[in-house]
């Protein structure tokens, strides 16, 4: 589904990727981890067009996307929830909820996603006229992911959706990506809380100063010693 | 003194479309758009020409301005606002006022220096209200003003269009990762402020039953002042501020002295700027970003 080669990206003279290849097949869930500053959000800003890269290609579902718009991206289901959960502050839960779908014009099935995603996430429910910079931390990450999916997305690319949330916020987003899986929806995860990250996933990408050290199936990674003591440090796991 | 309030809210109406092409601007793009002026002036130019050379009708002549100066606010963001490097505040604010300053000598070296002035023929009458005096032009002008103010709030506030002005004002990144078009919200954003600045030029110029090409540097300016009292990219306060300045500037003119009416916008500037600086209704959020 997703095919990226060879990506070198810099800020300046800072080398941010190296060269980075990855590969998602369809209704995979693919988990890239690394410490800070390793590149992981370079990369999925990259793909999703808000960084332009030196060279390298990237391929969406068969066509290469390395000069589309970010709005041509969301109109082929390539969505992207980056750090830091880009709620729309000022705006109510609603409106940022129906700009999810700004590029649809099927207003029934516009009104349908809307139920269906409150149905995920009913805490949303009654905040539908709440500013968003009202909502906590959880709340704003239920509402950043209910609002992606409102793109109907068929690759979702999730940046760090557990930073900063209390376990029992990330335990229900977990539980919550499970069943986007089973929905057939491709998910491109990055996380600090690599272990329940990788639990969840078929694959996983370790970065580390812009290049991918290993990649490998998630429970082949889990077990490997030396990457759980380098990146699945014990107090970021929760079981 | 219920005549002056009503003559002060007819200027302050006028004031408000202006002020409210300037809060547009800034609260989407954040940047000083100060070839507004010019905008206003060639609006109310444009209006009176079309008048007078092409015996065109009133509303006719209003529709053709208002759209002139909209596909004036298209050059404008295709000149001054996508070539120029945005990561320096100053360089689209410099851009803009050199694009006022051509459009000014532009007009000054085809039309003249002299104002323009309405064909007496349009000058309707005028009745009374009561004790009230009002001619027909006024009470056009304040309707007129109020529409348009009604129609920009519901279209910033109702429709999906507004919903991604909005949201671009916020966060250039997040309009972009929700697929909206952030170039087209700019160039739109550009046409519908210049559109209400020319709209506003010919009401004025309706008013005054003249236009000088040099009324963007007064008048125009004045907006500006306008805006940061209301607070900047904030819609309401520039209409409430506009029609505050009006009604108080006319009451100068009647009780103090006309040549104290201009001192108004911007002593109310100085007093708003040092006791209360994110405006009269600004929010916190507005000051973080000045």
């Amino acid at each position: 589904m997703l095919s990226v080669k060879d990506l070198w990206v810099s800020y300046g003279a800072i080398k941010a990727l190296k060269g980075v290849s990855l590969k998602i097949g369809a209704g995979e869930v693919v988990t890239v981890i690394g410490s800070n500053g390793a590149g992981k959000s370079t990369l999925l800003k990259t793909i999703s067009r808000l960084i332009e890269p030196k060279s390298g290609t990237i391929d969406f579902c068969g066509q290469a996307i390395i000069k589309s718009k970010p709005y041509q991206l969301v109109d082929r289901g390539l969505i992207h929830v980056p750090e830091g959960r880009a709620i729309l502050k000022e705006m109510t839960v609603w409106e940022n909820l129906i700009l999810g779908a700004h590029r649809r014009k099927d207003k029934q099935g516009i009104k349908l996603d809307i139920e269906m995603a409150l149905s995920y996430f009913p805490v949303l429910k009654d905040r539908l006229q709440q500013a968003g910079g009202t909502l906590s931390g959880g709340e704003q990450q239920m509402l950043a992911i209910a609002r992606a999916l409102m793109a109907r997305p068929k690759l979702l690319m999730l940046d760090e959706p557990s930073l900063g949330l209390a376990p029992m916020f990330v335990n229900e987003i977990f539980k919550i990506f499970v069943k986007l899986k089973e929905q057939g929806i491709t998910i491109l995860l990055v996380e600090q809380n690599a272990t329940q990250a990788l639990s969840i996933a078929d694959k996983g990408y370790v970065l580390d100063l812009g290049k991918v050290i290993l990649a490998q199936d998630a429970r082949e990674l889990l077990k490997n010693k030396a990457i759980v003591n380098a990146y699945l440090g014990k107090n970021k796991s929760i079981s | 003194m219920i005549q002056q309030l009503i003559n002060g809210l007819l200027l302050g109406s006028t004031y408000s479309l202006i002020a409210i092409g300037y809060t547009l601007v800034f609260g989407v793009l954040k940047i000083m758009n100060l070839a507004h002026g010019e905008m206003f002036m060639i609006g109310g130019f444009l209006g009176i020409l079309m008048v007078k050379l092409w015996n065109l009708p009133l509303p006719l002549a209003l529709l053709g301005a208002t759209i002139a100066a909209g596909l004036g606010g298209l050059l404008l963001d295709l000149v001054c606002y996508r070539p120029v490097k945005k990561t320096y505040f100053l360089a689209p604010a410099l851009s803009t006022l050199g694009f006022g300053i051509v459009l000014k000598d532009l007009v000054v070296n085809l039309a003249g220096s002299e104002p323009q002035v309405f064909p007496a023929a349009l000058l309707m009458g005028d009745f009374k209200i009561g004790p009230v005096l009002v001619s027909s032009i006024q009470l056009l002008v304040l309707a007129l003003a109020l529409a348009l103010m009604l129609g920009l709030d519901w279209l910033i506030n109702k429709t999906e269009l507004g919903r991604s002005m909005r949201a671009t004002a916020e966060s250039e990144t997040t309009a972009k990762i929700l697929g909206i078009n952030v170039n087209r919200v700019t160039i739109l954003t550009f046409v519908i402020s210049a559109a209400l600045a020319g709209a506003a030029g010919v009401l004025i110029g309706l008013r005054l039953g003249k236009i000088s090409p040099f009324i963007g540097s007064t008048i125009g300016i004045k907006g500006l002042a306008i805006m940061i009292i209301g607070g900047l990219g904030n819609l309401r306060g520039a209409f409430v501020s506009g029609i505050l300045v009006g009604i108080l500037e006319l009451l100068t003119s009647v009780y103090v002295g006309a040549i104290y009416a201009d001192v108004i916008a911007w002593t109310l500037l100085i007093i708003v700027l040092v006791m209360r600086p994110q405006g009269l209704f600004g929010s916190k959020i507005n000051v973080d970003r000045v």
